[in-house]
């Protein structure tokens, strides 16, 4: 993707001379009617055009020099150093052509672009600028445009006060395009358009200072006088164009005063003339003209460098650095939330900076019907509520529950309950609520803090790794053992204890608990480990009472067992009836991370189904398309079954294979 | 920036027997104005015709007052037209929802209609209200604008499924009918470019029907003014930068 510079024309060529085209797209521009009858005036960037609209008008015409390298109807920008003189307008003409691309009045000439000036109130100096162009019928369509005052000029007195016009649409699909306005670097209208059928053919003319309408370019020519007229093929960003009006307004002219400064006291005026027209002036307005364009780029550089304001070639380089290539039709906006949320990925996910991305396609799918689901390896609840298709909950209600406070994970569980669990298959009498940490358990971690609001005596509680292969489980928690506070680890295979009975590693009390067991084998530093055999894992298990950093925990020494636990989560049982009822809150910061696995970076665009009208694919599909970047897989769901997360059935098997 | 821009309408339908609402427009930004129209019937008269609370018994609204302003509530012949201004902020949601009990079915229609360059502050001018009865011409009051720039915004209201619908002189913006027929609304707006009045709106209807009809002007924002370069003073810059040296970043 390259923004290009399609038409460039300076009109610095003397009256009667042919207008080149800098950028090589058009032929060379003549006179719509011979002899030119325009004049060339002062310009601020070099020598201007003048128009008078008076008739008959004077536009300058031309073809394209490469076929349909001025034929641009997606985005465009069309960008003027104009005087624009309403005074002397004639006051019944039609809104004057500033450029046109293409006469309008057939299919070859359809006209994809058009800039139009309309005098809305000569005597307060209200002038409004428009863009139009032909659809595929050749109906005209047109923004509302944007009203200003326009900066007094007189072509006649040769009084001309330029100012910076832009004008700017993004194409976004074939229903709607967004047109905007620039006065100097003051954006003065937002507009959208409910079309983007825009039409235009390669044999299409060009002309400069009218518009064709009627079989005559009379009624719509341009009053005023033009510096320098350019039209790019890319929407331009404000950031851009703001770049340009201060290198236009305030760097170059200031360059040219610094130097003046600069001077000896009595240089200018008694050794050097003070004629701006004299040698010496224009040497030194060249000399600071060119100091004050390095300021310019130098501060564009300060300002636009970085994403979240950079544009062209510097966000190009954003995009290869950082490999997240433009889509065709993305605005500079979207491109820049992109690249914003590559940046501002965290363990290789950035939910954030994806919605940023996909927010405007999802505004054009209808944000209300689709829903955007992503996965990372992490899976941190904040408790608001519980979702049933994500944990799966073992309990007996109403005696024992699992909730969401709106903030904790909560336990309860009435008096006088018992529900032993010695490693047999989990069923009643153990509490557990588990999700899948995919292939293996390679680094996985299961973190919690546990906080016992009432741990009555012989309730155990807190995480666990569990395998449906073998019945193997990773216990570790806090329990109430006949008074006594204990932190407490045991595991199971095939309905026995590995060892023994629960191995006791601290007695605390009713405070507060940090848990934490960890595959070990992607740690770095852990002892060497068999792959294949039983013990071909290393575990580590930590538990603290002050915080969850490295160095409050206390962590026991490797144990070695079997890898590839299919489940995590919290579990709770009893030594034997307990002596109350139970309250028991996790926090929010409990998490659960799959140091390998399959599910990590895929993302559904999910539609309910329940939902009238027919499914938003093109919208959906729209999402995928920006998504794809961020994400390994992005597909389109009806369902979100894959939620569940439980390994004894195929439900969490999703679209794309991954669980 | 004058003029006016309209972007986008959503429709407003009953969500339960007290609350309306409906999608928040897709293009929102922050900075627009969200203007709610609202027609609504109640087979008793409602004697208020000014924002405040409807004192009529067991008829009540609620909006978020904090987000959303009551800007005029027309009543005539126990019709009602409410316009609601809401300016979008970065914490719009989704959707908006607003209450309303009334003694009967509301056969309520309305409309989110979202606009750029209305000002802010004061968004509204004079309003009024009419009945009006025609088949082809159903005409809107008129409205005095006090600048050139300021937006003429019309409703239509029908306990019909009749909805005033093919503009003539306005441009329709939103038009809707419930399809047991028992309520339709139009919403125009009009951008004639001059200061003064209007004259009364015209839009056309299919049949001969009774219409509540009610106008309201929308001031804009204000004409910017920017600054022009003098070239006896900045004289001799250099332009655009050509294709060669384009885009120097």
């Amino acid at each position: 993707m390259t923004d290009l510079i399609r038409v460039l024309v300076r009109f610095e060529e003397p009256v009667d001379t042919a207008l080149s085209d800098e950028a090589g797209g058009l032929l060379p521009l003549v006179p719509a009617i011979d002899p030119d009858t325009t004049a060339t005036a002062p310009g601020i960037a070099g020598t201007a055009r003048v128009f008078d609209a008076s008739l008959p008008c004077q536009p300058f015409v031309a073809q394209d020099a490469v076929v349909g390298a001025s034929l641009l109807n997606r985005d465009v920008t069309v960008q003027a150093i104009i005087a624009w003189d309403l005074a002397n307008w004639p006051g019944a003409m039609n809104p004057q052509g500033l450029i046109a691309r293409g006469k309008g009045d057939v299919v070859a000439e359809y006209s994809p672009f058009v800039i139009n000036l309309e005098v809305v109130d000569a005597a307060t100096s209200i002038g409004r600028v428009f863009m139009s162009w032909n659809d595929s019928t050749g109906a005209e369509v047109a923004d509302v445009g944007a009203d200003f005052v326009v900066p007094s000029s007189d072509i006649f007195a040769g009084s001309l006060r330029f100012f910076l016009l832009t004008s700017v649409r993004h194409w976004v699909s074939s229903t709607e395009s967004v047109v905007r306005h620039y006065v100097n670097d003051r954006l003065i209208a937002d507009n959208v358009v409910a079309s983007g059928n825009i039409a235009g053919s390669t044999t299409g003319t060009t002309s400069i200072g009218s518009r064709f309408v009627g079989g005559t370019f009379d009624n719509n020519g341009f009053n005023g006088a033009i510096d320098e007229i350019m039209v790019t093929d890319y929407e331009m960003s404000p950031e851009e164009i703001q770049a340009t009006w201060l290198r236009l307004s305030l760097y170059q002219p200031d360059g040219y005063r610094q130097i003046r400064e600069a001077m000896q006291p009595g240089l200018i005026g008694d050794v050097i003339s003070d004629d701006p027209q004299s040698g010496a002036q224009q040497d030194l307005r060249s000399i600071g003209v060119l100091a004050g364009l390095g300021d310019a780029l130098v501060e564009n550089m300060r300002a636009n460098i970085m994403p979240d304001r950079a544009y062209g070639q510097v966000l190009r380089r954003w995009e290869r650095v950082l490999r997240v290539p433009p889509g065709p039709s993305d605005s500079i906006d979207q491109r820049r939330a992109r690249v914003m949320g590559q940046i501002g990925k965290r363990a290789g996910i950035s939910i954030p900076g994806v919605d940023a991305a996909i927010a405007p396609v999802l505004v054009k799918a209808d944000k209300t019907q689709l829903q955007h689901i992503a996965f990372s390896n992490t899976i941190q609840d904040t408790w608001a509520t519980l979702d049933a298709q994500r944990w799966f909950t073992e309990a007996e209600s109403p005696f024992v529950s699992w909730a969401a406070t709106g903030t904790q994970l909560r336990f309860q569980m009435n008096a006088a309950s018992n529900y032993t669990y010695s490693g047999a298959r989990p069923a009643s009498g153990f509490f557990l609520r588990c999700l899948t940490p995919n292939d293996g358990s390679a680094a996985s971690v299961a973190f919690a803090k546990v906080i016992p609001t009432s741990l009555p005596t012989n309730l155990e509680i807190g995480i666990c790794f569990f395998s449906w292969v073998d019945w193997r489980t990773f216990l570790l928690g806090v329990r109430n053992n006949g008074g006594a506070i204990e932190v407490v680890y045991q595991r199971y295979q095939r309905g026995a204890a590995v060892d023994g009975a629960s191995v006791v590693l601290a007695t605390t009390s009713a405070v507060p608990h940090w848990l934490r067991i960890r595959d070990q084998r992607l740690v770095s530093g852990s002892a060497p480990f068999s792959v294949g055999a039983i013990d071909d894992s290393k575990y580590s298990v930590s538990y603290s009472t002050v915080g969850s950093s490295e160095a409050q925990l206390v962590t026991t020494p490797d144990l070695e067992w079997a890898a590839d636990f299919t489940e995590m989560g919290f579990y709770a049982r009893t030594l034997g009836p307990t002596g109350g009822a139970s309250d028991i809150r996790f926090d929010p910061s409990s998490l659960f991370r799959s140091g390998r696995g399959r599910r990590p970076f895929v993302a559904y665009v999910y539609r309910d189904p329940a939902l009238p009208g027919l499914p938003d694919v093109v919208g959906a599909n729209g999402v995928i398309g920006r998504m794809k970047h961020a994400y390994t897989r992005v597909a389109v769901t009806t369902s979100k079954s894959f939620l569940c997360d439980s390994s004894r059935s195929l439900c969490d098997r999703d679209p794309m294979g991954a669980i | 920036m004058p003029p006016v821009s309209f972007i986008e309408a959503t429709g407003l339908s009953e969500l339960t027997a007290s609350t309306f609402g409906g999608a928040t427009p897709a293009h929102a930004r922050t900075g627009d104005v969200l203007l709610a129209v609202v027609g609504c019937y109640d087979s008793r008269d409602w004697n208020q015709a000014t924002v405040g609370p409807i004192v009529a018994s067991g008829i009540t609204y609620t909006i978020d007052a904090t987000r959303w302003s009551m800007l005029s509530r027309q009543v005539l012949t126990s019709g009602v037209l409410m316009l609601m201004r809401h300016i979008v902020d970065d914490t719009e949601p989704g959707a908006w929802a607003f209450g309303l009990t009334l003694a009967s079915t509301k056969k309520l229609q309305g409309a989110l209609l979202l606009y750029r360059g209305v000002d802010k502050e004061s968004a509204i001018g004079s309003t009024s209200i009419a009945t009006v009865t025609s088949a082809a011409s159903v005409l809107l009051p008129s409205r005095t604008l006090a600048k050139y720039s300021d937006l003429y915004l019309g409703a239509a209201y029908c306990v019909t499924s009749n909805p005033a619908q093919s503009s003539v002189q306005a441009s329709a913006r939103y038009t809707a009918q419930d399809p047991g027929g028992t309520s339709s609304i139009g919403v125009f707006d009009y951008r004639p470019d001059v200061a003064g009045a209007t004259g009364s709106v015209s839009t056309a209807a299919a049949t001969s029907q009774t219409f509540r009809v009610a106008s309201w002007s929308l001031s804009s924002d204000a004409v910017p003014v920017p600054n022009g370069l003098d070239p006896g003073v900045t004289p001799g810059s250099i332009g655009f930068f050509g294709p060669t040296l384009a885009d120097p970043t």
